[in-house]
């Protein structure tokens, strides 16, 4: 097996546990483990409350990590200092959930995808709207999208700017947290289509967290199925959407059990 | 201007041009007072405690100086010291709340408490201390109300900006290896600078009449330059009998300070409208 590109290690995430007074509270991710391969997709899958986003977030580094690893690249992803850690983000590219949210609403779409290549060092010009002009076309938008903004564009099309923008600069990792969550069915289709076509020209390596299985099944080669912020089980797509050895699992595909499983 | 007046209002268009004529005539003084040395300050002692005439629309004062020329001349004062304040108030408190808000933790702790000391006072009796440990002078006035008015800017600039960290375009910005300044500079200030700017607005009225508190009790603007605060002051001893003295300028004063509260209204309003809609 090739070296993983991401790999988590007993992660423990707690909330309001610092300083000396306050109550332990139970962690919302306790002792996750994963890992992920170079041009892989590993979809993370839990409900609301799993400690799917809480990972999320704490491999991110949105939040602090009470134990645990993470190692991106083989390099020590948590140890590196504020300042460390704001060049190395540049390898990851993050797609949120809610593009109208994510994306500013005083700036251009033009703008919008000239900033991470300015926080790289890029010099603005001819040749960085061209950039950005390349990345809304891999995102299938014509140019003419780029003195836009982006409370004119339409759910799908929000999503596809921050999806180039999270591919402004060549990231080894995109991760998208709920990336077709608050859009419409039909436009929902057309963005897992876009993640497959990149994945497939490109070899992009992704995470992706959904409480939808549906959603990350057809993409994802390996699924995380997370609860009560543990992971329930792990592995290969196929094994676990054909023999899943939960319920729970078997539930978050739609089996129309919800009921039931509140009820356990 | 048809669109402007739909926007404000008709009571916030009344103010904003009641705020335009009081600095139009603050700027062009020596040209719109009848009597522009009087209004500078030269006495005319033969004219003293003239009633309000044809000659002297609101009067004239112990020195025999028209009293319309004198609040003309006033309004320079007022509205440099309650333009100023504000300035001065937001220089300070802007980056205070803005630097408190955005990196949190031990320098918000540092900050807030800096803050509540200078809270921990009451206004006037603060700037009181402080004009007459400054001495006066209309610059020393300035500064003296400004110190107590900072802390509200920083607290309502730290308020936005906590609200605006967590707003997930300003964590994506912060997930690209955007730098800090950057981050608040393109994100986190224009996001606040509305709100905040519609309360300086508000605030320009309570600033002016708070330099004048303080030059009404005598640590403001020296006499001969005429001041609003001061001119009532000198009118009370001859009040009632010879009224115009102190109306004048009380009336200029709360004419003024009443424009600048509806105006700062009327933006609220408006800026409120527009905040559900877009963030």
């Amino acid at each position: 097996m090739t070296k993983p590109l991401l790999e988590v290690r007993d992660l423990v995430v707690r909330y309001g546990s610092n300083g000396p007074f306050r109550t332990q509270l139970r962690p919302a991710v306790s002792g996750v483990s994963l890992s992920l391969a170079p041009g892989e997709t590993l979809g993370v899958v839990g409900e609301s409350g799993s400690g799917k986003s809480s990972l999320l977030r704490a491999i991110l580094r949105l939040v602090p990590s009470e134990s645990g690893a993470v190692l991106l690249d083989g390099q020590d992803w948590l140890a590196l200092s504020p300042r460390e850690l704001r060049h190395a983000r540049q390898a990851i590219g993050v797609v949120a959930q809610n593009p109208f949210l994510s994306l500013s609403p005083r700036m251009t779409i033009s703008e919008i995808l000239a900033e991470p290549l300015l926080a790289r060092g890029d010099r603005a010009g001819a040749a960085m709207q061209e950039r950005s002009a390349q990345l809304l076309l891999r995102c299938g938008l014509p140019a003419d999208f780029l003195p836009r903004r982006a409370s004119a564009l339409s759910g799908g099309q929000a999503q596809r700017v921050a999806i180039a923008r999270a591919l402004a600069l060549d990231p080894r990792l995109l991760v998208l947290d709920e990336p077709t969550s608050a859009l419409d069915i039909s436009v929902q289709a057309q963005i897992l289509n876009l993640l497959s076509d990149l994945k497939a020209e490109s070899g992009l390596s992704m995470l992706f967290v959904t409480h939808n299985l549906k959603v990350v099944a057809h993409i994802s080669d390996h699924l995380v199925v997370m609860r009560n912020g543990e992971v329930l089980e792990q592995g290969p797509t196929t094994e676990l959407l054909t023999a899943p050895r939960h319920d729970y699992t078997r539930q978050l595909f739609g089996f129309g059990l919800r009921a039931q499983a509140v009820a356990v | 201007m048809s669109s402007l007046l739909q926007r404000l209002g008709w009571q916030g268009a009344l103010s904003l041009t009641v705020i335009l004529i009081a600095f139009g005539l603050a700027l062009v003084a020596p040209w719109a007072a009848p009597f522009p040395d009087q209004g500078a300050g030269a006495p005319s002692i033969a004219s003293k405690f003239l009633p309000p005439s044809a000659d002297h629309f609101l009067g004239t004062d112990h020195l025999g100086r028209d009293m319309l020329s004198r609040v003309i001349y006033g309004a320079r004062v007022s509205l440099t010291s309650g333009l100023l304040i504000v300035a001065f108030a937001l220089l300070v408190g802007l980056p205070v709340g803005v630097l408190a808000g955005y990196f949190g933790g031990w320098l918000d702790e540092g900050l807030m408490r800096l803050t509540d000391v200078f809270l921990a006072f009451p206004a006037l009796l603060l700037a009181v201390l402080m004009a007459a440990a400054l001495g006066p002078g209309l610059l020393n006035s300035i500064v003296a109300v400004a110190v107590t008015w900072w802390p509200w800017y920083a607290r309502m600039a730290r308020a936005e900006v906590l609200a605006l960290r967590g707003q997930p375009y300003v964590e994506a910005a912060q997930l690209m290896g955007v730098s800090h300044p950057r981050i608040i500079l393109r994100h986190v200030l224009p996001a606040a600078v509305r709100p905040i700017s519609v309360q300086a607005a508000l605030d320009v009225g309570p600033a002016l009449l708070t330099a004048s508190a303080l030059s009404f009790l005598g640590l403001g603007v020296s006499p001969p330059i005429a001041d609003w605060g001061q001119m009532v002051d000198a009118g009370r001893k001859f009040f009632p009998e010879r009224w115009w003295y102190s109306a004048a300028p009380g009336i200029a004063v709360f004419v003024l300070a009443l424009a600048f509260s509806i105006l700062g209204d009327a933006l609220r309003d408006r800026a409120g409208g527009r905040r559900d809609g877009s963030a």
